[in-house]
């Protein structure tokens, strides 16, 4: 079975978000940056992301609510057109 | 009644940055966290100082980006921490520049320190009285603090 872009999101969260909370104790909504993730994380979120679906976040995307949920980040990915990330399919 | 107040106002902004997070960000992404994050001035101070020196610019960018308000759209790169004579200096390009002179922000001043885990910056800017970014408060004929 093929891992979800939510379940690849929080994977990704888990090696580089260094977050103060375990990843799978978060919904989809909640506030990564409330859970301890730093700006600085932000960005090798951003990197993990880019990396692991050949991309690249425009400069327009480089907000901090892009990156504020899990729901977020997979809203980004979904403009920036990568397969399954949209709710529907999420 | 008294004129409206036009001194400047200090605006300041600061940030902690872990060290750890810079070296291993580094190993994980290389050149590519390197080229989105730092100019090739600050890529050369990490050349010589390590990821302290990076920590510390990157701390610093924050800390300038607190003080324009927003990070939102702008390029960390559009931050640049240069150095002259023995001191650190803010270069804005790009949105950034544009958010620093629409909310009437002066010359940015920085400060970096870090010990063997942490690196801090300070950022500090006057703001053009003639663009006030928070309503003036209303004079008061005796203040609360008069002895």
């Amino acid at each position: 079975m093929t891992q979800s872009v939510t379940d690849t999101i929080r994977g990704l969260l888990a090696e580089h978000a260094r977050l103060g909370v375990d990843v799978s104790s978060l919904s989809d909504t909640d506030d990564l940056y409330g859970a301890g993730m730093t700006s600085h994380a932000s960005v090798t979120v951003m990197l993990a992301c880019e990396d692991e679906w050949d991309l690249e976040f425009p400069q327009q995307m480089l907000k901090k609510s892009t990156f504020a949920s899990i729901a977020n980040i997979r809203d980004a990915l979904s403009e920036l057109g990568v397969d399954g990330a949209s709710v529907a399919s999420a | 009644m008294r004129a409206p107040i036009t001194a400047p106002r200090a605006r300041t902004g600061c940030d902690l940055q872990r060290i750890d997070d810079v070296t291993d960000a580094i190993r994980d992404f290389g050149d590519r966290y390197l080229d989105r994050v730092y100019t090739p001035v600050e890529q050369e101070a990490g050349r010589l100082g390590g990821a302290a020196s990076l920590a510390a610019r990157f701390a610093a960018k924050e800390a300038v980006l607190k003080v324009i308000g927003t990070a939102d759209g702008v390029d960390p790169r559009e931050v640049e921490i240069a150095t002259a004579a023995g001191r650190p200096v803010v270069h804005l390009s790009g949105l950034a520049a544009t958010l620093a002179a629409a909310a009437g922000i002066g010359p940015i001043d920085v400060s970096l320190s870090h010990t063997g885990d942490c690196a801090l910056a300070v950022a500090v800017a006057l703001t053009d009285p003639a663009q006030p970014t928070e309503p003036t408060p209303a004079p008061t004929t005796e203040p609360r603090d008069a002895p």
